[in-house]
């Protein structure tokens, strides 16, 4: 019984401070910002396990931890607005060639995070060839040049 | 599959909706083993805790258990149980087999080896109506066990918990 309460809060809990934390897509984490993940698994681990180390305990952990996110992406499908509490939104950050200053400052996004997300999927040389750059859920810029 | 599709994909819908109805399966069993963890099933909840004996002696102890984690068996003594200014608490050899003891609160004067298993004496200077005896323990095996605990005369109570890897 505790082990469900413990992984449902744990949940929550890393759900509500990694929304905090803002979107980072797994592909652009610096090495530190994976050192980190790990150490917060550790760190997590111990609230959720506990001093029971039995596998009964660890299968109950993973199944509530999974089925709580099944749940969570249904809810998600059904309704837009728990989509986007939960996920966030897009967002413009370059349009027609214009860079939006302030929301690229209030994303933490600079002219060389685009022009690297260009370079790499597009292979896009200059600021000027792109038409629309866009922050998407997932935290990656997507990048839509002139054609 | 459409023939006309120019599309080189490995589409297998027949296997996808084999694929989709497997993992609903799948949700729903996890929501059966949240489910019964719950409620108890698993291990201690409320469905576990069970109590057993009678006046004299009444353990209220946990029917699930699971492998390596700990657990606290409670042992209710009442005065009929007093013998000689002492309680004898006897837990036999399949008991100390299953379960590493940890703890004993109170403390017990004396662990005694005797013939049945361990027995431990607890003196008594003036019983109220019920004294608690708290077993700290964590079990070493798993699967079904049978386990005694009694006092040093009459016959034991039998235990069965099952225990989880």
């Amino acid at each position: 019984m505790d082990a469900v309460a413990r992984a449902v809060l744990i949940y929550f809990v890393l759900l509500l401070l990694f929304r905090i934390a803002g979107r980072r897509t797994l592909a652009e984490i610096t090495t530190f910002d994976f050192v980190l993940l790990l150490i917060i698994g550790e760190a997590t681990q111990q609230a959720m396990l506990g001093e029971d180390f039995s596998i009964t305990n660890a299968v109950i952990i993973i199944a509530t931890l999974l089925f709580v996110d099944v749940m969570l992406s249904l809810l998600k499908s059904r309704s837009r607005r728990m989509e986007k509490v939960l996920d966030g939104v897009p967002t413009v950050i370059v349009e027609n060639g214009r860079c939006l200053r302030e929301r690229m400052a209030k994303a933490r996004v600079d002219e060389d995070d685009i022009l690297e997300a260009a370079r790499r999927l597009q292979g896009i040389e200059r600021l000027d060839q792109i038409k629309y750059a866009v922050i998407e859920v997932n935290g990656g810029i997507s990048i839509i040049p002139y054609r | 599959m459409s023939e006309d599709r120019r599309f080189e994909v490995n589409e297998d819908l027949d296997f996808q909706r084999r694929t989709w109805r497997f993992e609903r399966i799948g949700w729903a069993v996890m929501g059966a083993i949240i489910a019964a963890a719950l409620a108890g099933l698993l291990g201690p909840g409320p469905l576990s805790n069970v109590k057993a004996g009678d006046a004299r002696l009444h353990v209220e102890y946990e029917r699930f258990l699971r492998s390596g984690s700990p657990a606290m068996f409670k042992v209710r003594i009442g005065r009929a149980a007093v013998r000689d200014d002492e309680v004898a608490l006897l837990l036999d050899e399949a008991f100390v087999e299953t379960f590493d003891i940890e703890r004993v609160v109170p403390r017990p004067a004396q662990w005694q080896l005797v013939e049945e298993g361990v027995r431990l004496r607890f003196p008594v200077a003036d019983l109220g109506a019920l004294a608690t005896i708290r077993l700290y323990l964590r079990p070493l095996s798993s699967g079904p066990a049978r386990v005694g605990i009694g006092l040093a005369d009459g016959p034991p109570i039998t235990l069965q918990p099952m225990i989880y890897p």
